[in-house]
């Protein structure tokens, strides 16, 4: 029976292309849809690498400086700043950051390793960025005043920089040397865990700190102050709190952001277009789903006498009912077969810098299934309008 | 071989209720090829898709092949179609997508078989119609007279005991006819099938053993 359908489906490959062809493309979407979902969820239950909740984030505007990065002055005066923030008592940790978590800004380097050229994120913070962001040391140790004597200038990995660049080898006392700036070289002097500074919907990243010493010894800048305050610090400290700070550097402005805002801005940042493309993608299955059982429904209809000979020739209605349902999956299998080959050649495409390999895997698997499962459910009604048919209307059916 | 007890059919809709059949009896010995004749609309066909098991009389009982059809479940039903019975209709049938050996392979889907055993059947029964030579030719490719002895080798394929022709000669001119008359009479001497023929055409009709006729849904010769 199976090679007799094969032959039906080949030989109306015409008619049935229109069928294949709208599979396909809900393959299509059901993949991206899923493999998108599949990747989330599992970025989602990741851990961050740091706590954001009573942290707040002091943005200082030096847009207006010309390279605020060599001007040794505005280095004093955001010490000065950060100084003057850790005075507080209801201030349990600050330090000093030019990206912060959740941030929109990103600096972005990269370097040569192994004959492979490997991202890497960047971040230039100050000695006490592990007790504000809280951090976990896996290997080594963050920055202290020790480094202030550093040769080169200290850096801080996370595992999964300190896996991509050296595998499973022990990282501490390595050197990083950028492809572009090769006198800027690093010294690794710890490991901290992964750290996601996109937040929870980040894939994970190779994160680098870099120290900014008290005396600029290495250049550096740090554009933020990052606070941990106390938990349940009212809002008016953050008056009081910017009152001081402005105080201290008159000629700055400042802008204060609880970290968790910042969370909750980036996350509907992202979710937004998700949340859109997943409603244009559930609207586009529902008029597949709806295309496709009418579409399967009229070939029945279609071939009604053909049905209606065959229960002549000895066909129960199960029987009718399963020969469509099998006409439906053979072609619900084409369409894969087409889609699995198409979807294979996207990580050649570079799919695996949108999702990981692991959720691409679970979104095709899961949109094979998803597939099969709607082409049974589209074709469960005609089929079963099929096995219905009383063999004598059928035969006689114009 | 076929035997009807006072077998009535009755049509209903919401509306209407249209008597097509009333009080046949009707009894019909193995090997016997009986036509069987009447106006448009008299209830030949009707009576044929009855004795076919496609349809249910309304009252009446219904005998083939020394068993009773009572109470039969559509499994059963579909096996004695497969098994005993062999339709021939006026407009063939054949299903355009599939060769003609594959058209003729279909009764035997329906049966445990291989599918080498099926294609050397389904040869054979087109090699009995003389159309050995157009086994890969798919119907539309075939003249009408063809079509039509495919669908005959489609009902022989299974050997079956009772061979049902609904106006086999409809659609075919009188040449076409003959021939397809010579093959159902070559079935019926040869092989001892049973036919039962539904026919417009006098002529054809008085080639068979027996002509019932039907008129206005009753039997009257």
């Amino acid at each position: 029976m199976t090679r007799h359908l094969l032959k039906l489906v080949w030989n109306r490959k015409r008619t049935n292309a229109l069928i294949v062809a709208e599979i396909f493309i809900s393959l299509l979407v059901i993949f991206a849809v899923l493999a998108g979902a599949v990747n989330f969820a599992t970025n989602w239950r990741r851990p961050l690498g740091y706590d954001y909740h009573d942290v707040w984030n002091i943005r200082a505007d030096l847009e207006h400086e010309e390279n605020p990065e060599k001007n040794p002055h505005m280095h004093e005066s955001m010490m000065h700043v950060l100084h003057e923030a850790q005075s507080f008592p209801e201030v349990v940790a600050a330090a000093g950051s030019n990206t912060p978590a959740y941030g929109f800004s990103t600096d972005s380097n990269g370097t040569d390793m192994n004959g492979h050229y490997v991202d890497l994120i960047v971040d230039d913070v100050t000695d006490d960025f592990t007790r504000t962001m809280q951090l976990h040391v896996l290997r080594g140790r963050f920055f202290t005043r020790e480094d202030d004597a550093a040769q080169y200038r200290p850096a801080v990995v996370d595992e999964n920089t300190a896996r991509s660049l050296f595998g499973t080898l022990d990282v501490v006392g390595r050197k990083i040397t950028w492809k572009d700036t090769p006198e800027d070289t690093l010294r690794i002097v710890g490991v901290v865990s992964g750290y996601r500074k996109a937040g929870e919907t980040s894939d994970p990243v190779n994160m680098v700190f870099r120290r900014v010493a008290p005396d600029h010894k290495f250049g550096g800048l740090i554009r933020n102050i990052i606070v941990r305050v106390r938990p349940g610090t009212s809002a008016a400290f953050e008056e009081t709190l910017l009152n001081r700070l402005q105080a201290a550097a008159p000629d700055m402005s400042f802008r204060l952001q609880h970290m968790d805002r910042m969370r909750r801005d980036a996350l509907r940042l992202y979710l937004a277009p998700v949340v859109l493309l997943s409603v244009i993608a559930l609207f586009l299955i529902s008029m597949v789903t709806l295309g496709l059982t009418g579409v399967l429904w009229q070939n029945v209809t279609r071939r009604t006498r053909e049905i209606g000979l065959r229960r002549a020739t000895g066909a129960t209605g199960s029987r009718v009912h399963r020969q469509i349902l099998g006409e439906v999956l053979l072609l619900a299998s084409i369409a894969c077969a087409i889609g699995v080959v198409v979807i294979l050649q996207l990580p050649i495409l570079g799919a695996f810098r949108v999702v990981t390999p692991a959720s691409f895997t679970t979104g095709l698997i899961g949109a094979l299934a998803a597939i099969y499962a709607l082409t049974l459910l589209c074709g469960l009604y005609p089929s079963w309008l099929a096995s219905r048919l009383q063999p004598a209307d059928a035969l006689r059916y114009e | 071989m076929i035997k009807l007890n006072n077998v009535e059919k009755v049509y209903r809709t919401d509306r209407v209720e249209t008597l097509a059949l009333q009080n046949i009896n009707l009894d019909i010995a193995p090997g016997e090829f009986v036509s069987m004749m009447g106006p448009s609309g008299c209830g030949k066909s009707t009576l044929l898709n009855l004795i076919g098991l496609l349809d249910a009389p309304t009252a009446g009982e219904l005998e083939l092949d020394r068993q009773k059809v009572r109470g039969w479940r559509d499994g059963d039903l579909a096996r004695f179609r497969n098994e005993k019975l062999g339709f021939v209709f006026q407009s063939f049938h054949l299903v355009p997508d599939l060769k003609v050996v594959d058209n003729v392979e279909i009764p035997l889907l329906y049966r445990k078989g291989s599918t080498a055993a099926r294609r050397k059947a389904a040869r054979e029964a087109l090699d009995r119609v003389g159309l050995s030579s157009r086994v890969t030719h798919f119907p539309t490719q075939l003249s009408g007279g063809q079509q039509q002895r495919v669908a005959i080798a489609r009902a022989i394929v299974g050997k079956p005991r009772i061979l049902l022709a609904d106006e086999p000669t409809g659609n075919l001119d009188s040449a076409m006819g003959e021939e397809i008359m010579d093959i159902l009479h070559d079935l019926n001497k040869k092989d001892g099938t049973t036919i039962v023929m539904v026919t417009h055409d006098e002529r054809f009709a008085r080639r068979t053993d027996r002509i019932v006729r039907l008129f206005d849904g009753r039997q009257v010769a």
